[in-house]
């Protein structure tokens, strides 16, 4: 008869009462990296779930003019000059899809804290209320008072005065921009006249919620400032909302903010405020 | 049970595999699903929060642990597998596992205090007062609370017996079992049948008063040489039965018969009386509750089939009518028991291997067990443990009518939505059906487990003789090894004290 003998069997014999080191060095081992193995399996489960709810932290720091303002991922290295300010101008900005605009559900995550907008100075005598200070968040507040003023009714021609009112010579012209093209386009899509005032019971309205800065140059006195709101446009009672940014170029001249000459900025990263596509451009919610 | 509506041929019992405790979750058992809630969420949030690809991946983790946790693999999902693993590695670790009597290592304790290993621990052995003329060792379970006693049976077997017959047994087993439900005192009932490997003490006793001096050579030589071909090959079986009774169900009566262990004894020989009438129904020649001195020897040739023939040359030269001289039931465990491998149990040089049997879907006949007690190799020896317990009317009406809850929750979710339900489904569904209407028709619900057990000397080889063991249920019960159970499993399978038993437990209670 074949003698496979469990080995066990044989030990028992020459080691009475005792089990043998060996079976309880193995039992040792065997519990050792099954409790290894479950807790690696806890942690990292734990670890997993943790990272799910508290999201990815943006890290990066990047030399700025004001790093309490420095928005998340765009650099240009920020020089002097006109061709520092053209890079920083035409630095593409984060490409989002056109759904992105549509309300969905808000982020839990931010891209920074909250921005302080100071209040103008200058409220009458002019279109767009202007007397801001000479920091990045007066560039973002002068730009805000712009957008407030520019788009009320989604009509080109009061986005043209707005803008033409607050533009240096040599910037470009306001039928040209970005935000122009785009109102005539929604002019044109929904059947509205193409300027000048709405149908009765219809109303557009735009509403700053987030800006962010581009970038600054190392003098303090060019910035390309973003600011993101939320145009509500209201026709007999149905709402139809979505998020609606903008990006200028910013000068610094004299004792106000201007729209600065040379190339204009590009084209800004649209989307629904507070959601995530928008806290992964970088946007930045505004406190009064 | 149902019966195949054939005229001929011999009746067929069905619906025997019911598994106890299915769950009602899905199929899942509470745990089971709470755990597969659980390994889910993740793969939610993901979803909940727009993170598409950190939900699949979290959904492949889920898929995989829900495999784990469900998917059984010989009897037990892995989760269930690593927890018997770990309190297994646990028991060798701590030494809890390795057992040696205290007569092993010199201390002769008190005779009457019982010193066995593993689960046996937690039984006690008091001697009741007086019963036919001797004392009936009691076995009481202080872990359940339970009272019961032991009796010896001699049975001429059924294999020479007809379809008719056979028939007639297995309703006369069946009317017993209703009869003990009614009794409300003992509740449950394990026959125990296990081959003894004929050492032929007996017949060298016998001979020896029987010799004449004057006998010629040549007779004594040809005699001799029949007896080395023929004993060696020879295998006799014996059968017990235990009967038990919970501590609540014997309290009262107990009182009564003025309290103590004396009082519970009292309350259990009226029914030991019925359960005895009952057996010689099932053509039992004879019964015979054993004093602490029968149990100490059937539980010592449990471990140690070699001690029988001292014992039974012991009994034969001098005679011991009282068993008040024999073996106390401090010797009753084993010598020495290792630390239990993981597939096999070692004690006192014999090697054990231990199985479930579980019956089939296709239903059985009269007899079907038969094959595993056929010992293949003299020396061997087999082990075959059925254990009853018989629910009250109550219990039975509560535990059909969660049993058909649990199915029609799946069946009928399914037909409702338009799911096709399954063949198995469906069976299980009429099943429940049918048992309901048995209960409701005065009929007993009974629980059994079937254990059996595998014995042969360490030295030979014992995965070969499991694997014939295993050979000679294939096509009628399906065994399940039942590792790193092996100690436990081999108390169920081989001794007769009663254990083997789970007790009832419900997921929730209607």
């Amino acid at each position: 008869m074949a003698r496979l003998m469990n080995p066990d069997g044989r030990q028992m014999y020459s080691r009475p009462g005792r089990p043998g080191p060996g079976e309880r060095g193995r039992a040792m081992l065997i519990l050792g990296g099954v409790g290894v193995l479950l807790l690696g399996l806890i942690i990292a489960v734990i670890m997993f779930v943790t990272g799910m709810f508290t999201g990815s932290e943006t890290t990066g720091p990047r030399p700025s003019a004001d790093p309490m303002l420095s928005s998340p991922g765009l650099g240009p290295s920020a020089g002097s000059g006109p061709q520092a300010e053209a890079a920083l101008a035409q630095a593409p900005m984060l490409q989002l899809p056109v759904s992105a605009v549509s309300p969905r559900t808000l982020s839990t995550r931010t891209a920074g804290p909250p921005i302080a907008l100071p209040q103008p100075e200058q409220v009458t005598g002019s279109l767009v209320p202007t007397g801001f200070p000479a920091t990045e968040a007066g560039a973002l507040a002068q730009l805000v008072e712009l957008m407030k003023v520019g788009m009320a009714d989604a009509d080109p021609q009061t986005w043209a005065r707005a803008y033409d009112s607050l533009a240096e010579p040599g910037a470009l012209p306001a039928a040209q921009t970005r935000t122009s093209q785009d109102l005539v386009d929604l002019r044109r899509g929904s059947n509205m006249n193409p300027t000048g005032p709405l149908r009765s019971g219809m109303r557009i309205s735009w509403a700053p919620t987030s800006v962010m800065v581009k970038g600054t140059t190392d003098d303090g006195t060019y910035t390309v400032a973003c600011a993101l709101g939320e145009l509500v446009a209201d026709n007999d009672g149905r709402v139809v909302s979505f998020g609606w940014g903008n990006c200028l170029p910013m000068r610094r001249v004299g004792d106000q903010w201007r729209i600065a000459s040379g190339p204009t900025a590009a084209t800004a990263p649209s989307a629904w405020p507070g959601s995530d596509e928008a806290v992964s451009a970088g946007w930045r919610d505004i406190t009064r | 049970m149902s019966t195949a509506t054939g005229p001929v041929g011999p009746r067929v019992y069905r619906g025997l595999n019911l598994k106890e405790g299915m769950g009602w979750i899905a199929g899942m058992t509470p745990v089971q699903a709470f755990l597969v809630a659980a390994a889910c969420t993740p793969a939610l949030i993901a979803m909940s929060r727009n993170q598409w690809s950190t939900a699949f991946s979290w959904g492949v983790f889920a898929a995989v642990l829900v495999v784990l946790i469900v998917v059984p693999v010989h009897g037990r999902p892995a989760f269930r597998w690593l927890a018997d693993l770990i309190m297994f590695q646990t028991g060798v670790l701590m030494r809890w596992s390795p057992w040696q009597s205290r007569a092993a290592a010199g201390l002769a304790g008190d005779r009457s205090e019982p010193d066995l290993p593993g689960v046996l621990s937690r039984l006690e052995f008091p001697d009741g007062p007086e019963f036919h003329g001797s004392r009936i060792c009691l076995i009481h379970d202080t872990d359940q609370g339970r009272w019961g006693a032991t009796a010896r049976l001699t049975h001429s077997g059924v294999g020479m017996l007809s379809d008719d017959e056979c028939t007639e047994l297995a309703r006369r087993l069946g009317s017993m079992l209703v009869g003990l439900g009614h009794r409300e005192v003992v509740d449950r009932i394990s026959l125990l049948v296990r081959t003894v490997p004929d050492d032929g003490t007996e017949y060298a006793v016998w001979r020896e008063r029987h010799q004449r001096a004057d006998a010629p050579t040549l007779a004594r030589q040809v005699t001799t040489e029949i007896d080395r071909d023929v004993a060696s090959v020879s295998v006799r079986t014996e059968l017990f039965v235990t009967v038990s009774g919970t501590e609540d169900a014997l309290r009262r009566p107990a009182k009564a018969a003025g309290g103590g262990v004396a009082g519970r004894a009292y309350a259990l020989y009226r029914v030991l009386e019925a359960v005895a009438d009952g057996l010689r129904g099932l053509g039992v020649q004879s019964v015979t509750w054993l004093t602490s001195t029968g149990v100490a020897e059937a539980i010592k040739t449990g471990f140690n089939p070699a001690t029988a023939a001292s014992l039974q040359y012991q009994h034969l030269m001098r005679p011991d009518p009282d068993g008040s001289v024999g073996l106390p039931i401090s010797q009753a465990g084993p010598a020495l028991a290792p630390a239990p491998a993981a597939r096999a149990y070692h004690h006192d040089g014999f090697s054990s291997v231990s199985y479930a049997v579980q019956p089939p879907e296709s239903g059985t006949i009269f007899g079907s067990l038969g094959p595993l007690l056929a010992v293949r190799t003299a020396g061997e020896r087999r082990t075959l443990q059925i254990h009853y317990e018989i629910l009250s009317q109550a219990a039975a009406a509560r535990e059909v009518r969660s049993q058909r809850f649990r199915n029609n929750v799946l069946v009928d979710a399914k037909a409702q939505r338009g799911f096709n339900t399954t063949a198995v489904d469906t069976r299980r569904q009429t099943g429940a059906r049918e048992q309901e209407a048995a209960v409701a028709a005065g009929h007993a619900l009974v629980r059994f487990t079937v254990a059996s057990s595998l014995t042969v000397p360490a030295e030979w080889n014992l995965e070969d003789h499991a694997a014939r063991l295993e050979n000679d249920s294939s096509g009628r019960f399906r065994l399940l090894r039942l590792e790193l159970a092996q100690d436990s499993a081999f108390v169920a399978a081989a001794l007769p004290v009663g254990i083997g038993l789970p007790r009832l437990t419900r997921a929730f209670d209607s």
